[in-house]
């Protein structure tokens, strides 16, 4: 799960959401701070239920919370 | 209106260092700690009983049966007393209840412990499987099985620490 090809933009939806602090995004959405720290991190890609939940506390569609970045084509 | 602080103090977290033990981790280290310890305290016993028998005879096949039993049950009173035991030191440390979210990251960690563990165990019956193949004595079979179980929880609790600590 290391090095996922998904990046997000929790950190700077935090920071325009009144600061809200890992420990209260995970609290919201009900999970630990360490995962929403390695979410951040990307290094841990959630589940889409997860996914969704992070995305409706910022009252953001999910593409703007989660991007995906395809590997290049070898081919 | 709330007072922002400073945009350009990105930093702006009120969160702990990330890189701080979490309880979680804590509490692995603790019960490989623990079973580190009943392990050790098994394996003299093995020793002795190797030393005053050499496996040899049923009455000490009994006796080894009672003695891994034994060792089953010291195992699981040693990591509910070390789960005991941390969450009370936890409350008097920091006066808070320990953390009891378990989420899907969790259950996925804890997923990769197993499948390491059950790899471990996997080699170690092969390894007991060999041994008896090449004519040695099935006590000898028997007791690599038992350590293999015993090295498995330590793989098991070790691979759950290393994907929290290098993130997962």
């Amino acid at each position: 799960m290391a090095g996922s090809q998904v990046s997000n933009t929790i950190r700077t939806l935090r920071f325009h959401a009144e600061e809200m602090t890992q420990l209260e995004l995970a609290k919201r959405v009900g999970v630990s701070r360490q995962t929403i720290v390695a979410i951040e991190k990307a290094k841990y890609s959630p589940s889409l239920d997860l996914a969704f939940r992070i995305a409706r506390t910022f009252g953001k569609p999910l593409e703007e919370v989660f991007i995906y970045e395809a590997p290049p084509q070898t081919n | 209106m709330t007072e922002k602080k400073s945009s350009k103090n990105f930093d702006f977290d009120n969160n702990p260092p990330e890189d701080r033990i979490s309880y979680q981790e804590l509490g692995l280290i603790a019960m490989m700690l623990a079973m580190f310890a009943v392990s050790a305290y098994f394996f003299l016993r093995f020793m002795r009983l190797y030393e005053e028998t050499g496996f040899q005879g049923i009455e000490v096949t009994s006796e080894w049966g009672g003695l891994v039993l034994l060792l089953i049950l010291a195992q699981i009173a040693a990591m509910i007393l070390t789960q005991i035991g941390l969450a009370i030191i936890h409350t008097i440390i920091t006066h808070e209840e320990p953390p009891e979210i378990e989420d899907e990251r969790d259950k996925l960690i804890e997923l990769q412990g197993s499948h390491h563990s059950s790899n471990a165990t996997g080699i170690f019956f092969v390894i007991a499987m060999l041994a008896l193949w090449r004519g040695q004595e099935p006590m000898l079979a028997l007791n690599i099985l038992v350590f293999g179980v015993l090295f498995s929880g330590v793989v098991n609790f070790g691979a759950q620490l290393f994907y929290r600590r290098r993130g997962f």
